[in-house]
């Protein structure tokens, strides 16, 4: 099995929007790779005949007609959101977006 | 007895004769809670003002002569990944500490409609992501039986609450085991629905296509009440089982005699507490006197089933907790660009747990990882979920134990995510293959509590809560409570 290093962990965070220290980093890097050991019997399956699951439902969901329903109001969408200006969520600028 | 030592179906016998009034109930539960909550802190949030206003409308409908549910007034306790309207839902996650759900999860929209007060929402592992409650961002919840030991997780907060006699019944989640698992180190009776059976809709997800919301009682028959009450379709829920709702609690005094019962070879013998063991023996010894017919069975991709679970879970953790950005709702921090206000957010947000789970996901998910890991764990999910349909085309039910051990040490396993998956080693099969599964309380390994689990095939939690109630009438002894000394030497926080 490979080992996952310090820089792909660092990778895997920015990918996944996730700000980590260094120390946090070291941390994760082990916690991963003990992760991955556990996964190894899956590399071993060598199944590419049987069908995989990947939703727990073994039924088709039911069809049904559109209907309206009152939705959340205004008030009750904001009430939760860190900055508000006016009928927005407000976030810094996107257009200075880097990397 | 005080009214907090009843259970809940003792409870809706005086409410129903009107011995008792609803707000006298809410009021036992909260005193109850003050009094015992800072030493094994099982609530995060307490709804005191919630709840006294829903039993007061209860006790006002039913001096008006309405016909109300059996339930009503019967108060619980709710995990605290279930949205509740206008009160805190947290997941036991910075990330969501101070929000307010605008909406109601449909489960609780349930337990409103029919006059079930809420007294209060439970500790929990960050998000559900653990097996011990030791991860959640507020505190550790104790195990009242042992205050050195965890109380099992995730739902170890319900089932601490329902335990102490905090609450006569709880909702806990089960993704891979965190109701069966906290159920059998409490000594509680813990249901997970067949997936599908209970909406989902307001339940904050940890992996979609396996979490499932279920009840903890004291008994069977609590457990088949509350599972009664919060069952049936849902619109909201793409997932929801269109099927009728069966009276359960009508079914638990049928007669065992003639089931057929499959011991799986992989769920108990070798590397399991003899003590453990000898509690699946004779639960099994039990029934077969009573009739039930026994054999063994080999669920032989059983194996397969941590390292599949694992996989799926990550992945589909680390997407849906991709809606975390602080935005809309959650911790946010201001950042100089969009980029860095979503990456200082989430990563103040979230616990080393969380973390590592969404980087294991977020791996697996890669272009590169997606055939070595995400592809053949849900090939294997097939095969798990063949080997339950080939046995229940023998069996009516399947047992083993619920856990390895009983209730471990705070902190044994902390950290040691190969050591925590472990303890989910006969819980994550059945979850995988969707089927339900309860964790009976029979005998005690070393003055703890044990469980013995039964799994059936889908929609028959009838068969479960009947083996259940049966169970209860032939262990050892009555009640599964702990003695709460810890009250009389005080040092609660």
């Amino acid at each position: 099995m490979n080992k996952l290093t310090d820089d792909q962990v660092g990778q895997l965070a920015r990918q996944a929007s996730l700000e980590v220290d260094a120390e946090e980093c070291r941390q994760l890097v082990e916690r991963l790779n003990r992760e991955l050991e556990m996964l190894q019997p899956l590399t071993e399956l060598d199944l590419p005949a049987v069908e995989p699951t990947f939703c727990g439902a073994a039924h088709p969901a039911p069809r049904r007609e559109d209907e309206v329903v009152p939705s959340l109001s205004l008030e009750q969408v904001f009430q939760n959101a860190s900055t508000r200006d006016r009928d927005y969520f407000k976030v810094p600028q996107i257009t200075s977006w880097e990397e | 007895m005080e009214l907090f030592e009843m259970t809940a179906a003792g409870l809706s016998r005086l409410l129903q004769t009107e011995e008792i009034s609803a707000v006298e109930v809410v009021e036992s539960f909260l005193g109850r809670i003050e009094k015992v909550d800072p030493y094994v802190k099982a609530f995060i949030t307490v709804s005191a003002e919630q709840a006294l206003q829903t039993a007061a409308a209860v006790d006002r409908q039913r001096a008006g002569g309405e016909k109300l549910h059996p339930l009503a007034g019967v108060p619980v306790a709710v995990k605290d990944n279930i949205c509740t309207k206008g009160v805190r839902t947290t997941c036991a996650s910075r990330a969501l500490e101070n929000f307010i759900p605008p909406y109601e999860a449909t489960v609780i929209a349930a337990l409103h409609r029919l006059g079930l007060p809420v007294l209060g929402k439970t500790n929990l592992d960050e998000f559900a992501a653990g097996a011990s409650t030791e991860t959640s961002a507020f505190f550790i919840t104790r195990n009242p039986w042992d205050r050195e030991r965890v109380p099992g997780g995730s739902s170890g907060g319900s089932a601490v609450a329902v335990s102490t006699g905090m609450a006569p019944l709880a909702l806990g989640s089960d993704t891979g085991g965190s109701i069966r698992q906290p159920a059998a180190f409490c000594g509680l009776t813990g249901l997970r629905p067949t997936y599908g059976r209970v909406s989902r809709y307001g339940m904050v997800p940890l992996a979609s296509s396996l979490d499932q919301v279920g009840p903890l009682a004291m008994d069977a028959t609590d457990c088949a009440l509350l599972q009664g009450a919060i069952a049936g379709y849902d619109l909201l829920d793409s997932t929801s089982l269109p099927d009728e709702v069966p009276d359960y609690g009508a079914q638990l005094e049928k007669p065992v005699s003639g089931l057929r019962l499959g011991i799986i070879a992989e769920q108990q013998g070798e590397g399991f507490d003899p003590e453990i063991n000898s509690a699946v023996t004779r639960a099994v010894r039990v029934l077969k006197e009573n009739g039930v017919i026994v054999d063994e069975i080999s669920l032989p991709h059983q194996r397969y089933a941590l390292s599949a679970y694992r996989s799926l879970v990550s992945a589909e953790f680390s997407s849906s907790l991709g809606r975390f950005d602080g935005v809309r709702y959650g911790l946010s921090q201001p950042g100089e660009n969009i980029n860095r206000m979503f990456s200082q957010s989430r990563g103040l947000s979230f616990g080393p747990a969380v973390k590592g789970r969404i980087l294991l996901g977020t791996y697996i998910l890669s272009a590169a990882q997606y055939e070595k890991y995400y592809l053949p764990a849900g090939r294997a999910r097939t095969l798990i979920a063949r080997d339950y349909s080939e046995a229940f085309q023998r069996f009516d039910l399947l047992v083993g134990a619920v856990t390895a051990t009983p209730a471990f040490k705070i902190g044994a396993k902390r950290g040691d995510p190969h050591q925590m998956a472990l303890a989910d080693l006969c819980l994550v099969g059945n979850a995988l293959a969707g089927v339900p599964s309860i964790s009976v309380p029979f005998g005690a390994a070393g003055g703890l509590p044990v469980g013995v689990q039964f799994t059936a095939p889908p929609l028959r939690e009838d068969i479960l809560l009947r083996v259940a109630y049966f169970l209860e009438q032939h262990r050892e002894s009555g009640t599964i409570r702990p003695r709460l000394s810890f009250l009389e030497e005080g040092g609660g926080e």
